[in-house]
């Protein structure tokens, strides 16, 4: 578990990476937290910006985003966005941002007849009708995986991705090389 | 012969381009109209399509990727999806909603299927597509939405549903067309 | 069975005997050529395209080509390297590959041989297809959207079995599907039994045995230990 990395002191500029989860569980920013100790070296090599680690709402110029989750509805897609105009490479991780992953398992039933069941029909729920205040973001028709609406740079496979597959990718690619998972490291559960 | 005096005799005029030996066979354009129609150069299987100059090729391409992914047979994997992928592509750039990089699959298509199908069909399948983006590019050019990365998809009509559901209109029940107007925060 | 002669194989000598495929004498001599629909107990398919080669320069089947005296057939280059993981990834759009929530996982022949080829993503716009699955069996579940169409099943359940439970149909992305052979179309109206050979010969998750999934922890499954390009893997037990 050597990182093939050797952390080099003060004058190098810091990578920035910014982090968010779209229609995902986080449980992929759980396997980034899940490098341990690793965290402290890292940290010397890069600074985050928008994550659920900082707290920042909005998404500064980074060199590096990674985005767990795919698009179920609208303030996805905005989020997307925002990441793919600010961030120099775009990492797509684990199985939702993917292929949409378990959020695509709506995608065979008709959102209409989903709302109407959920907020009206179903017995023992609300039936306080379908939400509509414009705060809400609306829900895509269907869950897509990010690389149909963006381009995305890289892709990290996992459910979640290891911890030990996240740094093999972050350090190869802090290191300039292409990131290259080998067996035991690329998997799609 | 040569397809020139075939234009001529069968009295075509302002002709854009001929298809011979049907949607799997070549596309000509003027340039190439005094190649000849015979086994050595131009095969013809007995077809010769006439487009005049009110046609648009990207319609006929579209037209014949439809075609194949209609007649693909599902035995092997590069024809079966391929032909429905490449006719995915077709449909999005004629909805305006294609860039560059589309352009690009249907070339890295073209080069998986001629050669890995397991029949002409698959093997031939995507010669209309190639054929017209190298002789009438701009048929396809002009359709494309911008010279980046587009959606697979209308976000727009996405949001579709949900906003019938919701009876809302409001702005943010809709996308902007072009993100990069976006407000930054 | 003696072998008479050799061909080359990215280099490599392998010896054949008179009528053996390339992919057969391929694995007789330990290397290991990417496939999903053939088997080596059974009559070759040719429907996947995964074990495409280049023999003398043009592409052909390895699973079909019969091998030849001094052909040189080029296999793990980076051009079809690249054409398999594509074709790959149309397996992984037109069906509903769900790793996480699959018993298969781990043990899946689609998904190691994706691993073997690095293929990082789907690529292509999903297909999501809307297929039933048949839950009619009191022993097996077969989950149609993890299918790959490489008939295994067709083939096991009438060549060794002797039942013809399976057999394909329809036509294109839409139609083309494994059919059962009952009148109600479901498989509990079939005498297929959760001994049958055709009930472990799937190399993806469609047919399952039931009560009987995840029994084996990450990290222990037939791909957690070694690639599916390891000399003693096979494609499907």
């Amino acid at each position: 578990m050597n990182a093939p990395m050797n952390a080099t002191p003060a004058p190098v500029k810091k990578l920035r990476v910014a982090t968010t989860s779209l229609a995902g569980c986080f449980g992929c920013h759980m396997s980034i937290l899940d490098i341990d100790e690793r965290i402290i070296k890292l940290l010397e090599l890069i600074e985050f910006d928008r994550s659920p680690l900082t707290d920042i709402k909005t998404c500064g110029p980074c060199d590096l985003g990674l985005i767990e989750g795919g698009l179920c509805n609208a303030e996805n897609v905005h989020v997307l966005r925002e990441f793919r105009r600010n961030c120099k490479v775009l990492v797509a991780v684990g199985a939702c941002a993917i292929n949409g992953g378990l959020p695509a398992q709506r995608n065979h039933l008709d959102l209409r007849d989903i709302l109407e069941e959920v907020y009206q029909t179903e017995v023992g729920l609300s039936h306080g009708g379908i939400p509509n205040d414009p705060e809400l973001p609306l829900p895509l028709n269907k869950v897509h995986p990010i690389h149909e609406v963006v381009k995305v740079d890289y892709f990290l496979p996992g459910c979640p991705p290891s911890a030990d597959a996240i740094w093999k990718l972050l350090t190869d690619l802090l290191a300039g090389r292409t990131p290259n998972l080998g067996h035991g490291l690329l998997h799609y559960d | 012969m040569t397809v020139r005096q075939v234009l001529a005799d069968c009295g075509a005029t302002d002709t854009l381009a001929v298809q011979i030996s049907g949607p799997s066979g070549i596309c000509l354009a003027e340039a190439e109209f005094d190649r000849k129609i015979a086994f050595e150069d131009l095969p013809t299987a007995g077809a010769f399509m006439i487009f005049d100059e009110t046609r648009d090729m990207f319609e006929v391409a579209r037209n014949f990727a439809h075609f194949f992914a209609h007649e693909s047979c599902g035995f092997c994997t590069p024809c079966r999806v391929g032909t429905t992928l490449v006719r995915n592509i077709m449909d999005k750039i004629a909805k305006n909603h294609g860039s560059p990089y589309d352009i690009n699959e249907l070339f890295k298509l073209h080069r998986l299927m001629q050669g890995a199908s397991h029949c002409g069909l698959g093997n031939s399948a995507c010669n209309p597509m190639f054929d017209t983006l190298n002789k009438f590019r701009p048929a396809y050019e002009r359709r494309l939405m911008s010279l980046n990365y587009e959606p697979a998809f209308d976000l727009d009509a996405a949001l579709s549903q949900a906003r019938q559901m919701t009876g809302r209109d409001d702005a943010a029940a809709h996308f902007d067309e072009h993100p990069e107007n976006e407000a930054e925060a | 069975m003696n072998a008479t002669t050799t061909f080359h194989l990215d280099g490599e000598e392998i010896p054949f005997t008179p009528g053996q495929t390339i992919i057969q004498a391929a694995k007789a001599a330990g290397a290991y050529i990417p496939h999903l629909c053939w088997h080596p107990d059974f009559q070759a398919n040719g429907s996947c395209k995964l074990c495409t080669v280049k023999v003398n320069g043009r592409f052909g089947s390895s699973c079909t080509m019969e091998a030849q005296a001094g052909m040189v057939v080029e296999n793990r280059t980076a051009e079809l390297d690249d054409k398999r993981r594509t074709l790959l990834q149309m397996f992984f759009v037109e069906g509903n590959h769900f790793c996480p929530s699959c018993e298969k996982s781990g043990d899946c022949a689609l998904q190691a041989t994706a691993y073997e080829l690095k293929m990082m993503s789907p690529h292509f716009d999903m297909f999501y297809p809307d297929r039933a699955v048949d839950a009619s069996h009191p022993d097996i579940l077969l989950d149609f959207n993890r299918c790959i169409m490489c008939s295994l099943c067709v083939s096991a359940s009438r060549d060794v079995d002797g039942k013809n439970v399976f057999y394909m149909g329809g036509r294109g992305i839409l139609g083309r599907r494994v059919h059962i052979n009952s009148e109600s179309g479901m498989l509990g109206d079939t005498d297929f039994a959760a001994t049958d050979r055709a009930a472990s010969i799937c190399p993806v998750g469609v047919i399952l045995k039931k009560r009987k999934g995840f029994a084996v922890p990450i990290g222990e499954r037939t791909y957690d230990l070694a690639p599916i390009s390891a000399p003693d893997k096979e494609t499907t037990p």
